[in-house]
């Protein structure tokens, strides 16, 4: 990797680049913090010894109202681990769009199969490490069909992950929210793989993947798996 | 897949006859009735094959019921293969009259078209697909390539059933990897009218193991990031699979 990676506020990086990974990190803690509120507000009916989506369903949709009413975000919910609940193998409580429609179950067009999405970033991460994880910028198959940024945290129940729960940001708000700090510092925000989420240059588009010669230097977004780049 | 790339005319715009599916009902709106009501249309032709259906919100304004017994009504048709949905902000309901599960239904459908139509089609799917290959290389990263190898089935696996939703999942991802949801939703779109006849080669093993061997060269490709290499295996598998469902069609007609 090319990159020198500035801590905190030493070294060069200009204030505009530093007030820019703050405002990163300050939006996803945000989302972060709402979602702990509907993990919290879940454990209740987590713990029963057998659940239906039903169930599941009634106690999350009113609290994902409450997360989506709050913040600019395209869609939420929780979604069971696989085997969880005791009536679908795989289920998402997720309600999106403007109609705050529910998932329930995601299948793959031509097939009609269920997906499986553990085997996803926003699913698999966030179960491995036991940690919050931001997943994108990526192609939403499963749930959206939008370009999307995912927040997503593990739920568990006395040591046991039973899911996670997440909040969808499409581009397109990440973009209207970050542009001016973005172009203000100049910088271009990127993913742990370097992809770019958004940049200053109108020449580099989301999605593009930033060549190690090109990476220049590196501010972290707190312990966001996002950083800035100057 | 945006409302202006699919020109049929609305539900809203019809005859008499299409009214009186979307008249409300008299009784407490229940989901059941709602379905049966839709899916006799489907099935009769008055709803076509591809035609979009009023959202959730229209639907159970226009027939007086509840949005979720509208919804359920939508899941229960969606299960059975008669609608699908393509998400998304502009996204929405469409019609499917060929059941997805249906061998018979299939070859029935198969047996419909003309040789033009099929080839037709083909070359959409092809052009799309080697399209998404060649920009999925340049932009796919190393986790990105690793989920797509984990599509593929395992060597002793021969289920036409899991062969079918591995091509289908790849065929998605490769869409995804392109980083545009206009792209991804087209894709689904095509998935939905074209990908079960597309796939009703996948049920012969020695057609499995050469779509295993194009797939890994796809897989190599986008690891390399060699667009014409991800392009060319993606092409070669998809006109196999064109060629084998023109023997298929030839044999029914």
């Amino acid at each position: 990797m090319g990159s020198m990676v500035i801590e905190g506020a030493s070294g060069s990086a200009s204030p505009e680049a530093l007030a820019c990974a703050r405002e990163v990190e300050a939006y996803f803690t945000g989302v972060i913090e709402a979602l702990d509120v509907l993990r919290a507000g879940l454990d209740e009916v987590c713990r029963r010894p057998v659940l239906p989506a039903a169930d599941l369903v009634a106690a999350a949709h009113p609290l994902t109202r409450d997360l989506l009413a709050g913040l600019p975000l395209f869609g939420g919910g929780f979604v069971a681990a696989p085997g969880f609940l005791a009536d679908h193998h795989l289920y998402l409580a997720w309600w999106q769009g403007e109609e705050h429609q529910l998932l329930a179950q995601s299948t793959v067009s031509g097939s009609g199969d269920p997906v499986d999405y553990s085997r996803v970033e926003w699913y698999r991460i966030p179960a491995e490490s036991g940690r919050p994880h931001v997943t994108g910028p990526f192609v939403d198959y499963v749930c959206s069909d939008e370009y999307m940024l995912t927040t997503t945290i593990p739920v568990e129940v006395d040591g046991r992950m039973v899911g996670v729960v997440g909040a969808d940001t499409l581009l397109d708000t990440f973009e209207s929210l970050m542009l001016d700090a973005v172009r203000d510092a100049g910088a271009t925000v990127v993913n742990q793989n370097f992809r770019v989420v958004l940049s200053a240059d109108p020449r580099v588009p989301t999605g593009r993947l930033v060549s190690p010669e090109q990476r220049g230097t590196s501010i972290p977004c707190g312990d966001l798996p996002f950083s800035v780049l100057v | 897949m945006s409302a202006t790339s699919r020109p049929r005319s609305s539900p809203r715009h019809g005859t008499r006859t299409r009214g009186a599916i979307f008249a409300p009902l008299e009784d407490v709106g229940r989901a059941v009735r709602v379905e049966q009501r839709l899916a006799d249309a489907i099935r009769s032709g008055v709803l076509r094959d591809g035609e979009r259906l009023p959202s959730e919100s229209e639907l159970a304004a226009m027939l007086g019921v509840a949005t979720v017994t509208a919804r359920e009504a939508l899941v229960a048709l969606r299960a059975q293969g008669l609608i699908s949905t393509v998400r998304g902000r502009n996204g929405g309901s469409y019609v499917t009259r060929a059941n997805l599960h249906d061998p018979d239904a299939q070859a029935a459908r198969l047996a419909a078209m003309s040789r033009v139509e099929l080839r037709d089609r083909g070359t959409l799917h092809l052009v799309i697909l080697t399209g998404c290959a060649e920009l999925a290389a340049e932009l796919a990263d190393e986790a990105d390539v690793d989920l797509l190898a984990s599509l593929l089935p395992a060597a002793d696996d021969h289920d036409p059933g899991h062969w079918r939703h591995a091509d289908a999942e790849l065929h998605l991802s490769l869409a995804a990897l392109s980083q545009s949801a206009r792209m991804t939703r087209q894709v689904v779109a095509l998935e939905a009218d074209f990908g079960a006849l597309l796939r009703q080669p996948l049920g012969d093993e020695a057609f499995q193991a050469f779509t295993r061997t194009c797939h890994e060269e796809l897989l190599a490709a986008v690891r390399a990031h060699d667009g014409e290499a991800a392009r060319a295996a993606v092409r070669r598998q998809l006109a196999g699979a064109l060629d084998e469902l023109a023997v298929l069609h030839a044999s029914y007609r």
